[in-house]
């Protein structure tokens, strides 16, 4: 945790630095902001259940912080659409959806009312994800998209892959700002992407990005990779081990179960 | 506090999510518990629960299909060796059985290819788990109260029915001589269901095994596990080989949990009689069956689903 603490303020120095340059530099157009994150490498290992990332920045006193955290690439989902037929429930339709994000957490220092909308849109913070509704591709076209992408956002929002969470940013001294994203287990491996945005007076004043990359590593990513690439062989080691095992356990509480 | 959370949990690699190793070797328990208490595999729980918790369709089933050559191979190895296994009937059960899950597994690829493999699965199990919850409960019913005769008569003449199929042949273990067709495709029904739902499918082999067939109760259980190990082999062969949806991780965890399960089963089946726990297992049949019923018929709260798929992004 010290560490953690050490790293973030060495960081944030850094940020500092780095900011009093951009803002020396550019006068006119929109300013660089300095963020990092802590870690910038998220490692899946056995005990990997969803982590933590800090998101650490500076910028102008007084601005509305608003960061978000993007999967990078598109992901390809297949949504079912349930209907009736008869007295029984079913999937009706099935669609290939792309060009959305796995996964899309907004988080803000304030709230986001009263601001523009077209400047929530640019910085993909509207409470009705306009980003993803102008992205989404539906393959067979549906004249439900609508209603199929406001679905798709509800699922991914029990899921914790998509969130808009105003007050979730904290400002530091005035200037310094964190904020703690959770990336939940289910976020596919991949490399993600936060943009953080300053505002004042209703316009961008500055804005940043910065990537996390998140991995399966070590006996995570060698039996993903494994059961993929040798299916027959995995499944005949599945068994083996399981054979092993059974018989294993089964002889420990002598004759084992009864079948 | 979450420090000490994340401690018990696992990530599941085929899966692509982390679960409780707790649940899960809870769930295992109490599969193995019912299997204990009643003398056949919990698998007909299993998938479902492991569903209920948002393990991917397809992973749960193929996973399930694994931890039964472990659950399995104790007992088939101890009734192999009391004498309890009619291996020539054994072999035309999972030749039958091999056939039916290697039909299973592309059925299972179909259908996720077409997108509705849950219904698939849950229509299976309504009208198996129908079928055969009714089945149970009615003979366990007339035995409990006494009329036994009416029984006999309806085994002999689906026997009969059986004689008069050709290629006839002495499965002299069991004392009885039946025609192969039958017990071919009564393994080919069950590697298929399987398959498909990922259960061993003792619930059903079994009362066929007796009924049916007309084998001795011992030598049912014994043959019907020797069969089972051999159809979990190949499904699970199958299902990595194919659809890449077996989690060993997960299949050993359960079995852990399942193993442990089982011991207080046997000695909770001790206490009761045969037809009592017949009729209760039958109910606790019936109420899995009336639970997804339910879900197939009552209005979803989401129209909207994502067809999960296993096996990585």
């Amino acid at each position: 945790m010290k560490e953690l603490l050490l790293q973030a303020t060495i960081r944030s120095i850094l940020a500092g630095f780095a900011f009093l340059y951009c803002s020396l530099c550019s006068v006119s157009h929109a300013g660089e902001l300095a963020v990092s994150s802590v870690p910038e490498r998220i490692n899946i290992t056995l005990k990997y259940a969803g982590e933590k990332v800090t998101l650490f920045g500076e910028a102008e006193e007084g601005a509305l912080i608003i960061a978000r955290l993007v999967s990078v690439g598109e992901e390809t989902t297949k949504l079912n659409k349930k209907g009736k037929r008869g007295i029984l429930w079913m999937n009706v339709k099935t669609l290939e959806l792309t060009h959305v994000p796995a996964l899309y957490i907004v988080q803000t220092s304030g709230s986001l009312a009263g601001l523009p909308r077209d400047l929530l849109i640019k910085t993909g913070s509207d409470s009705k994800y306009a980003a993803i509704r102008a992205g989404a591709q539906f393959s067979p076209e549906d004249p439900e998209k609508d209603e199929l992408v406001n679905g798709y956002v509800r699922l991914k929002e029990k899921q914790g892959l998509y969130s808009i969470r105003e007050d979730f940013v904290q400002t530091i001294k005035g200037r310094l700002f964190k904020s703690v994203f959770f990336m939940p287990s289910n976020a596919p491996v991949g490399t993600y992407q936060f943009d953080v945005f300053a505002i004042k007076g209703n316009a961008i004043v500055a804005s940043g990005s910065t990537e996390v990359w998140l991995g399966k590593i070590g006996m995570e990513n060698w039996i993903t990779s494994f059961a993929q690439n040798h299916g027959l062989l995995y499944g005949i080691l599945a068994v083996a081990v399981a054979l092993v095992a059974g018989i294993g356990v089964g002889l420990v509480f002598r004759g084992g179960p009864t079948h | 506090m979450l420090f000490k959370e994340r401690r018990v949990d696992i990530y599941l690699p085929i899966a692509g999510m982390s679960v409780n190793i707790f649940l899960i070797l809870g769930l295992g328990g109490l599969v193995g518990f019912l299997s204990g208490l009643f003398g056949v595999g919990g698998g007909f729980l299993l998938t479902p629960l492991l569903m209920m918790i948002g393990i991917p369709p397809a992973v749960a089933a193929a996973s399930g299909s694994n931890q039964f050559v472990a659950s399995s191979a104790s007992g088939a190895y101890a009734h192999k060796r009391a004498g309890n296994v009619d291996t020539k009937l054994g072999v035309v059960l999972f030749t039958g059985g091999i056939f039916g899950s290697t039909v299973g597994v592309q059925a299972v690829k179909f259908l996720r290819l077409v997108g509705d493999l849950n219904f698939a699965i849950r229509v299976a199990y309504v009208i198996v788990l129908g079928g055969v919850g009714i089945f149970m409960f009615i003979e366990s019913l007339t035995v409990l109260t006494g009329r036994t005769v009416k029984e006999e008569k309806k085994e002999s003449r689906i026997r009969r029915l059986a004689m008069m199929l050709p290629l006839q042949m002495d499965f002299k273990t069991s004392g009885v001589k039946i025609s192969v067709i039958l017990p071919f495709f009564l393994g080919f029904g069950v590697g298929f269901l399987g398959a498909l739902m990922g259960v061993g499918g003792g619930f059903i082999m079994l009362p066929a095994m007796i009924y049916i067939l007309g084998m001795p109760t011992l030598l049912a259980i014994g043959t019907d596990l020797f069969q089972i190990i051999i159809t979990s082999i190949s499904t699970t062969i199958q299902q990595a080989f194919f659809n890449h949806t077996v989690d060993v991780g997960l299949a050993l965890l359960l079995l852990f949990g399942s193993t442990i399960g089982a011991q207080f089963g046997v000695r909770a089946s001790r206490k009761l009689r045969a037809e009592q726990l017949r009729i209760l297992l039958a109910g606790i049949v019936l109420a899995v069956m009336f639970m997804i019923l339910y879900e197939l018929m009552a209005t979803p709260s989401e129209l909207i689903s994502l067809a999960t798929e296993g096996g990585g992004h």
